[in-house]
């Protein structure tokens, strides 16, 4: 690699400034090192990096040094959508196919991609040339997350090297390397100002009093519903503290992107009540924020999401924070990047919960919380002092540097860094869990076997919430079944709603699964009152027949837990009549339940008898259960119990076999077992 | 093979008995039972020892702890006495029964890829992929139809490749040229997947599929048969008598099977035996021009299959069940009846259905 001919860098990857930032701040320190380098940006048009490559890379475009081209992807939707797949597929291929041009004329030496979709086409088209030996290049993968995305997670195969902004990412690949998170020179507090005096500077080059404490709140490039609400609906309170000034980021609406955050906030500001007299002078919203490394030097605190990009800057800048993690998201990565950062003591995580807006499940932060946890927080500065050391040893000065040089010492061109040793931290229990993975545990905890810190349970409520709100059926009705299995009381409202609510034409607004599961959550959470009766009433006449039988299965496992027949009277009559359901699962289940909740023998044993001959024998055997209880519970005599049940067909057509010989291997098992 | 010896052996003046598909057809049978019944044991003991055990599965509140370790692609066992004795007294030069041969082979390696995957990976449904699954049928299926449609490998008579029949009609209903490809594909997925779903109790899939390759089998014998075919007015073609030999040594390996698989199961047909039968159905129905005879004749799958497709495309894609479980049978067990009551009721139904495809060969 002589003098003569400078070196060529291929930077991709992008979608949303999460991604665009750390190949930008990873350019930087490529350009120190080889000031003559030739760049090229790979991203897709109307993204991100559509604005942030141009402005950072102004100079070095008007030298010819540099450029930026855009290829066609898309986000992976899924199999369950033909039409949305074909397009993905369609995208992906024609992008790798002028990625592949791009890679023949520029014939990159490294290349560095920084995950999302928007690097896949480079990615593929460099692996397709290496493969094919038409290419020689090095490619460096960062990834930003403490949990890869499915991209990252394919892509590092195929990379020379992995590099970690987290410490404990799990990533298979040829090399894995902890570097940190590169964050650009122009968002980074230098340390020799770290005195307070870069704050002077910025607050006066913000027009900010010296003397304000100041909040920073922004949601990334696009804007984040939950935050933007929760932070102006707290504003009457936060206000209420004459010092405090809020800059606050709303989010710039993109292409593609349905979500307006400026207009959010408008439409939240004018039904608000409580401001103070001229609180516009001390609030300033801004749809982007171009100069964030000032506005960090000038605040006190920041309250941003968890994403990897925002942590980094936040710990880079020792600003103390607030996270507002995104629910629902792959691998939960944001809550996951938040906890890190939590448990070294830089920042204190609010986690959404669901919250019932009329309609629709929404994910909300509640801003009497928001309020009071930043007036704690500004309340204690050396509490705040604390945390501000504590991020800063998330994040290392020299990253960028580091990562530049591993780029070149994997075509032999410079000597491997010396990278840190990463820090240890606990394993999460929740986090990352797939939702069935978290009803799992929630069941080892409903059997009594494990017990949740405080911290797990507001992590699984978390995540719980986010099921709630999501679409179809699968994750609502999985949530449903894990507030009755974790007993999460705080959501009895939302399984009330959810299997009761009906729209203005008297249809149900959730899905009969969601329905189903909301009834058996309320069964298993064993709470009861007058709404709970109420619900169960109505569901034992839904008109969908798993729903029905789920109804009176709850009134079964609430009246085992509260010895109140009395509350249960409401119940018998919608029992008696679902005791004659055209499903044999709603008449059997009615039938038990009557057993458990039943006080007149008169009543119940009509609606027994006429069961008597049932074409299905399962509801007959519930006949016998429901007998017995109700002479175990003295509601009708040995004689009669044992009348009513002579006068039951006993025939059937089923019975249970055993197979003797696994019986026995099992009873050896449980006997090797127990000599261990 | 013995097919083309005895042509020899009679061509030098030995006795013309084993040129006749009827003995032929019988010889098969008997092979191909006592060939499995012989090998079954030894299979079971060596796909234990392998470690291709099914694993405990709940589907709601049916669980199959008392079938897990049971042995799964007990199809070896029909696959090596039924394929085997096939190629012992089929004539191997027939195209019919290469085309028979491939569907076999294919299917049944499709299978044992899934039943492998799904017993040595994580989970139970660790199988081949929807795109792997459908692919290979689809794929198996276009090859096919290429084959029986290209007019200078086709059997059937020129120009007739793309005529459909239906029973108890006596002419094509309609000709559907080109569209017959994809036709074709249609009906491979939808045999194998039928029979797929069926299998999921001792003795239902295979029974089921007995009466469906009886019926086959003597639809094949009368088309081939130029008296008969003439008498009962079927257009008649020399090559599909083979079939007959071919589906008799399939039905010998599947009461081999039987007498393993029959309740309680000790071993398990997998995915490599229910997808190797239904690739055969599918593959012998086109061959035959008898495609709506497999819905007819093979009734119990075509519920098994429709259940299935209910309740995923009009039930849980909308957020709640139809059935109490599917595919059928399974709603019939959460109903509590016992597994081997909904199987004979199931052979039952299978049986009056072949008797019902048996009487379309007169009433047309």
């Amino acid at each position: 690699m002589g003098a003569s001919k400078p070196r060529r860098y291929l930077f991709t990857g992008g979608g949303t400034g999460g991604h665009v930032a750390p190949a930008l701040a990873i350019a930087e320190a490529v350009r120190e090192r080889h000031p003559e380098a030739r760049f090229l940006y790979v991203g897709v048009a109307g993204k991100a990096e559509a604005t942030m490559v141009p402005r950072a890379w102004k100079e070095d475009i008007e030298a010819g040094r540099a450029s930026l081209r855009f290829v066609r992807s898309r986000g992976y939707p899924g199999l369950r959508d033909p039409v949305a797949f074909g397009r993905f597929c369609l995208a992906l291929g024609l992008g790798t196919l002028k990625a592949l041009l791009l890679l023949l004329v520029f014939r990159p030496h490294g290349i560095v991609a920084s995950g999302g979709y928007v690097a896949a086409p480079a990615l593929f088209a460099a692996v397709a040339l290496r493969r094919a030996r038409l290419l020689k290049t090095a490619i460096l993968l960062h990834e930003q997350n403490a949990v890869p995305g499915r991209l990252n997670r394919l892509a590092a195969r195929f990379a020379d090297c992995v590099g970690l902004a987290f410490p404990g990412t799990k990533v298979a690949a040829a090399r894995v390397a902890y570097v940190g998170y590169p964050v650009r020179r122009s968002v980074t507090r230098s340390l020799a100002q770290a005195d307070g005096s870069s704050r002077q500077v910025a607050r006066e080059a913000l027009g900010l009093p010296q003397d304000a404490r100041v909040v920073f709140a922004f949601g990334g490039s696009q804007g984040a519903r939950t935050l933007n609400r929760a932070l102006t609906a707290a504003l009457p309170a936060l206000l209420a503290d004459p010092r405090l000034h809020v800059v606050h980021g709303t989010g710039k609406r993109l292409a593609g992107n349905r979500y307006d955050g400026a207009a959010d906030v408008e439409r939240v500001l004018s039904g608000l009540e409580g401001l103070p007299e001229g609180w516009r002078d001390r609030v300033r919203h801004q749809d982007f924020i171009h100069d964030m490394g000032t506005t960090y030097a000038a605040s006190d605190l920041v309250i941003c999401r968890g994403g990897a990009g925002s942590l980094n800057e936040v710990s880079a800048n020792g600003v103390p924070a607030i996270v507002i993690p995104k629910a629902n998201l792959p691998g939960d990565h944001q809550a996951f990047n938040a906890r890190v950062l939590e448990r070294m003591g830089g920042a204190r995580v609010l986690y959404e919960r669901i919250d019932l807006e009329g309609e629709e499940a929404v994910e909300v932060v509640d801003p009497a919380l928001l309020a009071e946890t930043v007036r704690e927080l500004l309340d204690d500065p050396s509490g705040r002092a604390s945390m501000t050391d504590q991020a800063a040893a998330l994040v290392r000065s020299d990253t960028t540097a580091k990562t530049a040089l591993l780029l070149d010492s994997l075509d032999g061109t410079a000597e491997a860094p010396v990278l840190a040793e990463p820090p240890a931290l606990p394993e999460e229990r929740l986090l990352g869990l797939t939702s069935a993975g978290l009803e799992r545990v929630l069941g080892t905890v409903e059997r009594g076997e494990e017990t949740l810190s405080p911290d797990e349970r507001a992590i699984a409520l978390y995540k719980i919430d986010g099921y709630l709100a999501g679409a179809g059926y699968v994750q609502p009705a999985r949530g449903c079944r894990m507030v009755g299995r974790g007993g999460f009381t705080e959501r009895l409202e939302v399984l009330l709603t959810f299997a009761t609510a009906r729209d203005a034409s008297g249809t149900h607004r959730h899905l009969p699964i969601v329905r189903r599961d909301a009834l058996l959550g309320l069964g298993l959470l064993g709470a009861l009152d007058e709404s709970v009766v109420q619900a169960l009433v109505a569901g034992l006449s839904d008109p969908y027949f798993e729903a029905r039988a789920e109804a009176a299965r709850a009134v079964t496992a609430l009246a085992r837990t509260h010895d109140t027949p009395a509350a249960f009277q409401e119940l018998v009559a919608p029992l008696v009549q679902a005791s004659a359901d055209r499903s044999f699962e709603t008449r059997l289940s009615a039938l038990l339940a009557l057993g458990e909740i039943g006080t007149s023998a008169d009543e119940v044993l009509a609606a027994l008898r006429a069961r008597a001959f049932d074409s299905n024998w399962r509801v007959r055997q519930a006949l016998f259960d429901a007998l017995s209880r109700l002479l175990e519970r003295g509601v009708v005599t040995a004689d009669v119990a044992q009348a009513e049940g002579d006068a039951v067909l006993r025939t059937s057509d089923g019975y249970r076999p055993t197979f003797m010989l696994k019986e026995s291997f099992n009873g050896l098992r449980q006997r090797t077992e127990a000599h261990r | 093979m013995l097919h083309w010896l005895a042509t020899i052996w009679a061509e030098a003046g030995g006795p013309a008995l084993f040129r006749y598909v009827t003995a032929r057809s019988a010889f098969a049978f008997l092979s191909a039972a006592v060939i499995g019944i012989a090998a079954g044991r030894p299979i079971i003991h060596a796909l234990y020892r392998a470690g291709m055990r099914s694993k405990e599965r709940t589907y709601g509140d049916i669980n199959t702890a008392s079938k897990a370790g049971t042995p799964v692609m007990g199809g070896l066992i029909i696959l090596v006495a039924g394929v085997g004795s096939a190629l012992l007294w089929c004539d191997l030069t027939n195209l019919c029964v290469q085309v028979l041969l491939a569907a076999c082979l294919w299917f049944s390696a499709v299978g044992f890829y899934d039943d492998y995957h799904k017993v040595r990976g994580e989970s139970a449904d660790a199988g081949l992929s929807r795109v792997g699954k459908y692919g290979s049928q689809l794929g198996f299926g276009l090859l096919l139809a290429g084959v029986l449609y290209h007019p200078e490998l086709t059997p059937f008579p020129a120009g007739e490749a793309g005529l459909v029949y239906l029973p108890f009609l006596k002419e094509a209903v309609v000709d559907l040229r080109l569209l017959w490809i994809p036709f074709a594909m249609l009906v491979i997925t939808y045999s194998t997947n039928a029979v797929n779903f069926a299998d999921g109790m001792d003795g239902l899939a295979v029974v089921s599929s007995l009466f469906v390759l009886l019926v086959f089998g003597i639809f094949a014998f009368v088309m081939g048969n130029a008296f008969l075919a003439d008498y009962l007015l079927f257009p008649h073609t020399a090559v599909s008598a083979e079939i007959t030999v071919f589906c008799s040594a399939l039905i010998g390996g599947s009461l081999a099977f039987l007498w393993f698989n029959a309740h309680p199961a000790e071993i398990f047909m997998g995915d490599t035996g229910s997808l190797m039968l239904g690739g055969a159905f599918g593959t012998t129905a086109l061959l035959l021009k008898q495609e709506a005879l497999l819905l007819l004749a093979g009734g119990v799958f075509l519920a098994e299959f429709l259940s299935t497709l209910i309740q995923e495309w009009f039930g849980l894609s909308r957020g709640r069940r139809i059935f109490f479980r599917a595919p059928f049978h399974h709603s019939l067990q959460h109903r509590g009846m016992a597994e081997t009551k909904i199987v004979v009721r199931l052979w039952i139904v299978a049986a009056i259905l072949a008797a019902i495809s048996l009487v379309s060969l007169k009433v047309r």
